[in-house]
């Protein structure tokens, strides 16, 4: 039921997106964190 | 910079004093000195080389304001005068153009970038400017799984730090880099050291922020560990910070998942779709779907079926670490299925992913 669950959520949530480029939180291609400076001022 | 021009007029002297600003990240001087550029300078009565060095750091602006937007056109509208740059600015057209190639989250092109702007560094007299060069092209290196190449650069960006400024701050975020190449080359032990002496800087400067980020990834090196209760406590206890919330969730839903404790895997899963979902972060949402089909008991048929889908994504984007990583993982379920000729059709995507990283490093 759970997953059932989540798996609506996700395409609602993925139609929500569709258009949207990646912003908040961005893409990143690794699980690690790096403090990005120069944009973050 | 402009800087190093014999006779600076005083639109140069100007525009000097706002780059310096601008590379060390002092806001409020930024914006100081930006009305009195807006105010003083009138582009018509510039000359060439004011022009250029105007149109320059209206792109560094642009960047720190994070008017992505802006950044695109400016950069489009000077690379029409590319053959008009001097060295200098050729480096710091190259060096901007990495730096929002990488907020675009386009990591393959802002290493492109960052490796045209290294052949005009002999033209840098500013040290802080070559380190803070280093330091990007560290986490660009990093991002594209080129963990030796930004372990390299990130040693250098800590030396050249510490040769010229007694900010021991960018040291630690150095020690940030080299503890998570090492964490994905699997040296842990000395992941830990870096993450430890820069978690130590942290402390002694109360820099909230970084340490922050220095406990997300000791969490996240004890969960590459599978050390699941001491990464829970670490990840749990920023949770309550709402920090990265849609890194966090996915790490403490997979741990969970590790210890077989369904009702928080599940409870952090959900949470992770929530977050993803409001502050528009697709990625995380396909990281977290291919974590639920991994970890369910559904047939490994629904597994591919689920996981295949999801895969795209990484695909489309090019980010084949990722692609590398999900393919083993469902070539081993499908293997131990005894589903041998499916799990070898994974393995070789897997591979396949791996060698398009390989590419990644001739550079153009």
């Amino acid at each position: 039921m759970k997953k059932a669950k989540i798996l609506l959520g996700t395409f609602l949530v993925l139609t929500a997106l569709m258009g949207v480029a990646a912003a908040n939180g961005g893409l990143q291609a690794e699980h690690g964190v790096i403090r990005d400076t120069t944009t973050n001022l | 910079m402009i800087l190093q021009t014999e006779k600076a007029s005083e639109v140069i002297e100007l525009l000097s004093r706002w780059n310096v600003s601008m590379r060390d990240r002092n806001i409020a001087v930024v914006e100081e000195l930006n009305m009195e550029v807006q105010e003083q300078i009138d582009p018509a009565g510039m000359d060439q080389h004011e022009i250029l060095w105007y149109s320059l750091l209206e792109i560094r602006y642009s960047l720190i304001q994070k008017n992505f937007d802006d950044t695109a056109v400016l950069l489009q509208q000077l690379e029409l005068l590319q053959g008009q740059l001097s060295p200098e600015m050729a480096f710091y057209y190259h060096f901007f153009k990495g730096i929002f190639a990488y907020s675009m989250n386009q990591y393959v092109e802002a290493v492109a970038c960052y490796y045209e702007a290294e052949r005009f560094m002999g033209s840098i007299e500013d040290k802080i400017e070559v380190a803070e060069f280093y330091y990007k092209a560290a986490t660009a290196y990093y991002h594209t799984r080129k963990f030796l190449l930004s372990l390299s650069y990130a040693k250098l960006a800590k030396t050249t730090f510490e040769e010229v400024s007694k900010n021991d701050l960018r040291s630690a975020d150095c020690e940030n880099i080299l503890g998570l190449c090492c964490l994905s080359l699997k040296q842990y032990e000395q992941a830990e050291e870096h993450f430890l002496d820069s978690l130590d800087i942290a402390e002694k400067f109360k820099d909230e922020e970084l340490l922050n980020f220095i406990r997300y990834n000791l969490g996240f090196l004890y969960s590459e560990q599978n050390l699941s209760d001491i990464a829970i406590r670490h990840l749990s206890e920023l949770y309550s910070k709402e920090f990265i919330p849609h890194k966090l969730s996915f790490l403490l839903a997979r741990e969970y998942f590790k210890m077989e404790d369904q009702e928080n895997g599940f409870y952090y899963l959900q949470q992770g779709m929530d977050v993803c979902s409001a502050i528009q972060n697709e990625e995380y949402i396909h990281h977290l779907q291919i974590l639920n089909a991994q970890y369910s008991t559904l047939p490994s048929e629904e597994i591919e079926r689920i996981v295949t889908e999801h895969l795209k994504y990484f695909e489309e984007r090019q980010l084949w670490g990722f692609v590398q990583d999900y393919a083993e993982a469902l070539a081993t379920i499908l293997h131990h299925e005894k589903r041998f000729e499916k799990a070898s059709t994974y393995f070789y995507q897997a591979f396949r992913a791996k060698s398009k990283i390989e590419e990644m490093g001739y550079l153009r």
